[in-house]
């Protein structure tokens, strides 16, 4: 079976981006509007790897990683973080919060795949 | 491929609208004083996804503005810089240069000259931000430097990514490529990776192994692994890093194509990358294989050396290779044009999907009509029957827009026209969330457009004008939108000089509109400024004085099934009412009978239906009728006389009373009996004929005969005033 | 049936009101119905009939006699209407009979003389050669007046103040 990625961003053309390139890639995708959703979302798909987007209404993607975290069962899942920029602050708050990685946005097919790859076989 | 890139471009500028909507409302309310961090992050969330996806899309300069615009929202979001009204006026000037900036990425419009606003946004960045370290420098760097400290390079790799031919091959080259560490040219020495994952890379999910399996894909190998640390196997932590890794990698390999996979676990592991000569050597030899690439550089490239070719697309280190690529896609806005035709597509096939649910709709009742319930319960029809409202209300669902869609431009127009005119206007705004078919969203834009400048070119006063008869300088322009029962009502209210009735009637006399002699009440006087090739402005004025105006807004209006209602009060203001059909709508409604043909009243006008006793409804006047209703006497018209269809009418005794809810107050309307309550399916009438004063639409009932469905406000309102007006449908 | 024709002919559907012969053109037409009683609409102009349901739309039927300004077609068993698209727009018309579908060339088609008339629904009048029923051959032929379905659209734009 290929891996399951839940895929939270509030942006619909985003999560779109995302399958497209991913699926074409061998993995399922499942997606999530927001952090509420995506929390929501974790429990229901149990996905192999989280990809969240930050900036999001009601719960942003720190907090969305941070109580993902806090989930025992989830305490293992890779979960990369999606951004326009990544200063090393930002990479430090996201590794912090308990991201894996990161991927920037824009991103290219490979590139986004090599990432995936990289926490996800 | 190109089909759904296409296709989710087309949802991003959909996303860009929303955006937009939900900028523009932040930086009202901000320029209206809430500066609360909610507003705040609000615009800024807003801003930012249009930048991201801008990016993902190629739009080079909607990336950029939107990113220098971010990079202010930024700071006031921080609190660095405060969301003064001169900090606001500039975000609200850039917000409209990134308005004209997705219409230009749509390829509909040209691109904006944003020189000023981004001079502008730089200048709130320098002075508000002077204490701030980082940020100004930041802000005065040209485009594209900004560009490149925030990692945009890949903006052109990814543009090579989405073209039609990008996406599969690339992501199928990585996949199958086999680690070919054989071929890897041994002249120049490779690179040797020391790799000693540190505990935190295990941590939240991290594999180091992974990561180096990374590296063998991109043809490098494991030499030795390192266990020497490897405790006993009781005490070891199993979250704790032992291993160091030493790895080669090809000599062809770009230093940080190999850096960019420790990306992830690089804060304190130790990650050596080096090789025995020096790397000076690289660039040359990474000369020849650009060379090879350049002839043919959208594509890959021929066939010399597997390991190097493959890979140049992808790595795109060379500049020459980049900006080929980024040219053609940059001007080229081809990929927008289809998306927007899919989204007309799209309507034609939910009005196709509408009609036919309308269908399903009906049948249902027929079936319902014609099976005995316990008939209906046999064949589950109540089922099929909850099933099919669903659908509908899924269809339905897909069609309503919230009006601030159609609201959305105003603020706009305002601003501009405020500039162009010297008046200063106000704007409020309520009811932006009342669901509206979408195709009557997109038809109500002009005539929209029409009544706002009618507003502001006509009806406002200039500034001094204004102080001189003592009002506030600034004019107040209220557009509301409310639905009431079948209809939409969507107001545009100034507190204006009101119509100079004289100077209308003057002019309409002079146009040969209505004779010299004629005689005409306030309201009729007004209506004239709906009359074809009315104009009152003294001049003729760049805005609303051509010609066409509120005559346009007058037949879009009618066309839509809907009709134009003007108030006003000389010195105090105007108030135009569009009054549109929910077309494609369903109403509660409640099925009356009389003089044989049934009518449908919309549920949501009923107050109560009555039964009078003998002498409860009596003659006011030889037209006029009243009915007592616990010590109140309330109008009564008789359905009978107000459609014309003359005295049988039944001895009220015999009849009902419904007493209806309009603005006019509660209204008793007489008909002969109640048939039944239902949900119906609205068909215009207006599509076939000129709109009936008094009517709504018409239904088709359950046996496939036709129910008329009454506009309970046109018709009470009709009876009082011009009855001309309900002769609309007359004269074709 | 095709309703494609050559150049320079088409088809059109000739029906009776009273003595006269009317034709339109087959490409607008959508069908024909029986008659039936459609629901009346308040307000409107007496040769506005009502409305009725064609296969889940509303459309108005019109009587034509009256709508030309004759007198009020009597419904009878061959009563019909004819549906028709109307730049868009469907409109039923009440007609005494339908008679037949015939190919015309635009040559034989003569402009229909200026009668003063205050509104010109008549496009043009054509001689076709009546169908023999009863085996002779058609004599001299029949009149007929081709109308201009534009000029009976209900949705025409109105002039204010009418």
């Amino acid at each position: 079976m290929s891996k399951l990625i839940l895929t939270v961003d509030d942006s619909a053309s985003m999560r779109m981006l995302l399958k497209t390139s991913l699926s074409q890639q061998g993995f399922r995708i499942e997606g999530a509007t927001d952090g509420v959703h995506g929390l929501e979302r974790m429990h229901e798909v149990n996905p192999d790897l989280l990809i969240t987007d930050i900036n999001m209404p009601r719960m942003d993607g720190f907090e969305l990683i941070e109580a993902v975290r806090a989930l025992p069962q989830f305490r293992g899942t890779p979960i990369l973080v999606l951004s326009t920029e990544f200063s090393d602050d930002k990479k430090a708050r996201a590794r912090s919060a308990g991201a894996t990685g990161w991927i920037t946005k824009p991103f290219e097919a490979t590139k986004l795949g090599a990432a995936v790859r990289r926490v996800c076989p | 491929m190109s089909d759904e890139l296409d296709e989710i471009q087309a949802i991003f500028f959909e996303e860009c609208a929303e955006g937009l909507v939900t900028a523009e409302q932040g930086l009202s309310a901000m320029a209206g004083g809430d500066v609360s961090a909610d507003v705040i992050a609000g615009v800024f969330r807003a801003v930012h996804s249009i930048k991201g996806g801008a990016g993902a899309f190629g739009h080079a300069a909607l990336t950029a503005f939107s990113h220098r615009f971010e990079n202010v929202l930024d700071e006031v979001r921080a609190g660095r810089i405060a969301p003064t009204p001169g900090v606001t006026a500039v975000m609200l000037t850039a917000f409209d240069i990134l308005s004209d900036h997705v219409e230009a990425s749509k390829g509909t419009a040209p691109a904006p000259a944003d020189a000023a606003a981004l001079a502008a946004l730089d200048e709130v960045l320098a002075t508000g931000g002077a204490g701030t370290p980082a940020a100004p420098v930041a802000a005065a760097t040209p485009v594209i430097e900004a560009a490149d400290d925030f990692g945009f390079t890949p903006v052109t790799a990814v543009i090579d990514d989405l073209d039609p031919f990008g996406f599969e091959p690339i992501g199928v080259m990585l996949e199958d490529l086999d680690p070919q560490p054989a071929e890897a040219p041994s002249e120049v020495a490779g690179w040797t990776v020391r790799f000693a994952p540190s505990r935190s890379a295990l941590a939240n999910g991290g594999e180091p192994l992974l990561v180096v399996r990374e590296v063998e894909h991109l043809g490098g190998s494991v030499v030795d692994i390192d266990c020497s640390a490897l405790p006993p196997l009781r005490d070891l932590d199993p979250e704790e890093s032992y291993m160091v890794w030493t790895l080669s990698a090809p000599a062809t390999l770009p230093q940080a194509d190999i850096a960019e996979c420790f990306d992830f676990v690089s804060p304190d592991s130790i990650i050596e990358i080096t090789r025995a000569e020096p790397p000076a050597d690289t660039d040359l030899e990474l000369a020849p294989s650009s060379a090879a690439a350049a002839p043919d550089p959208g594509h890959a490239a021929p066939e010399p050396t597997s390991a190097t070719t493959a890979f140049s697309p992808n790595r795109a280190p060379e500049p020459e290779v980049l900006a080929l690529a980024v040219v053609p896609k940059s001007d080229t806005p081809r990929a927008a044009e289809p998306a927007a035709q899919t989204i007309r597509v799209d309507l034609t096939k939910l009005d196709m999907l509408l009609n036919l649910v309308g269908e399903l709709v009906i049948r249902n009742s027929i079936l319902t009509d014609r099976l005995s319930p316990k008939e209906q319960q046999r064949v589950e029809l109540p089922e099929l029957a909850r099933l099919t409202r669903e659908i509908q209300d899924n269809v339905m669902s897909l069609r309503a827009q919230p009006i601030k869609q159609a609201f959305s431009r105003v603020p706009r127009m305002l601003r501009d026209l405020s500039v162009e005119t010297g008046k200063l206007v106000l704007l409020e705004t309520t009811g932006e969330s009342t669901e509206v078919d979408k195709g009557v969203i997109e038809k109500i834009g002009d005539p929209l457009t029409h009544m706002i400048r009618n507003a502001v070119d006509h009806g406002i006063e200039s500034p001094d004008d204004r102080a001189a008869v003592g009002k506030p300088r600034e004019g107040t322009i209220r557009l509301s939108a409310e639905q009431k029962s079948a209809r939409i009502f969507v107001r545009v209210s100034d507190d204006g000089r009101g119509i100079d009735r004289a100077r209308v009637r003057a002019k309409a006399v002079e146009k040969g509109i209505i004779p010299a002699d004629a005689v005409l009440s306030n309201e009729e006087i007004d209506q004239l400024i709906c009359a074809p090739g009315f104009s009152t402005a003294e001049s003729i004025s760049n805005i609303s004085g051509r010609g066409v105006g509120m005559d346009v807004v007058r037949s879009n209006v009618e066309a839509l099934g809907g009709r134009v209602e003007i108030s006003s009060v000389p010195g105090q203001g105007t108030t135009f009412t569009m009054i549109l059909p929910l077309t494609l709508a369903i109403l509660d409604g409640m099925v009356v009978r009389l003089a044989g043909q049934r009518y449908v009243l919309p549920l949501a006008t009923v107050v109560e239906s009555v039964k009078p006793e003998p002498g409860q409804v009596r003659p006011m006047s030889r037209t006029t009728e009243v009915i007592e209703l616990r010590g109140n006497y309330l109008p009564v018209r008789r359905l009978g006389d107000l459609f014309g269809f003359g005295g049988k009418g039944r001895a009220p005794e015999d009849s009902l009373v419904i007493i209806v809810e309009s603005e006019a107050g509660h209204v008793g309307l007489m008909v002969d009996t109640i048939e039944d309550r239902r949900e119906v399916v609205i068909k215009s009438l207006d599509q076939n004929l000129h709109p009936i004063r008094g009517l709504g639409g018409a239904t088709i009932l359950g046996d496939g005969s036709i129910a008329l469905i009454l506009d309970v406000e046109a018709l009470v309102g009709s009876s009082a005033s011009a009855p001309q007006h309900s002769l609309k449908g007359l004269a074709a | 049936m095709s309703t494609t024709n050559s150049p320079g002919e088409r088809k059109m559907v000739t029906f009776s009101l009273g003595q006269q012969m009317f034709g339109i053109d087959m490409n607008a037409l959508i069908e024909i119905r029986e008659w039936e009683e459609p629901t009346p609409l308040p307000g409107v102009a007496p040769f506005i009939k009502g409305v009725t349901n064609l296969r889940g739309t509303v459309i108005p039927v019109v009587g034509l006699a009256e709508r030309i300004g004759w007198p009020a077609s009597k419904i009878h068993s061959r009563s019909c209407i004819l549906v028709v698209n109307i730049s868009g727009n469907q409109c039923g018309f009440l007609v005494d009979e339908v008679a037949d579908i015939v190919l015309i060339k635009d040559e034989d088609v003569q402009p229909a003389p200026d009668m003063e008339t205050a509104e010109n629904v008549i496009r043009g009048l054509v001689q076709i050669s009546t169908r023999a029923t009863d085996g002779s051959q058609g004599e001299a032929g029949t009149m007929v007046s081709l109308l201009d379905l534009n000029a009976l659209s209900l949705t025409r734009q109105l002039d204010f103040a009418a």
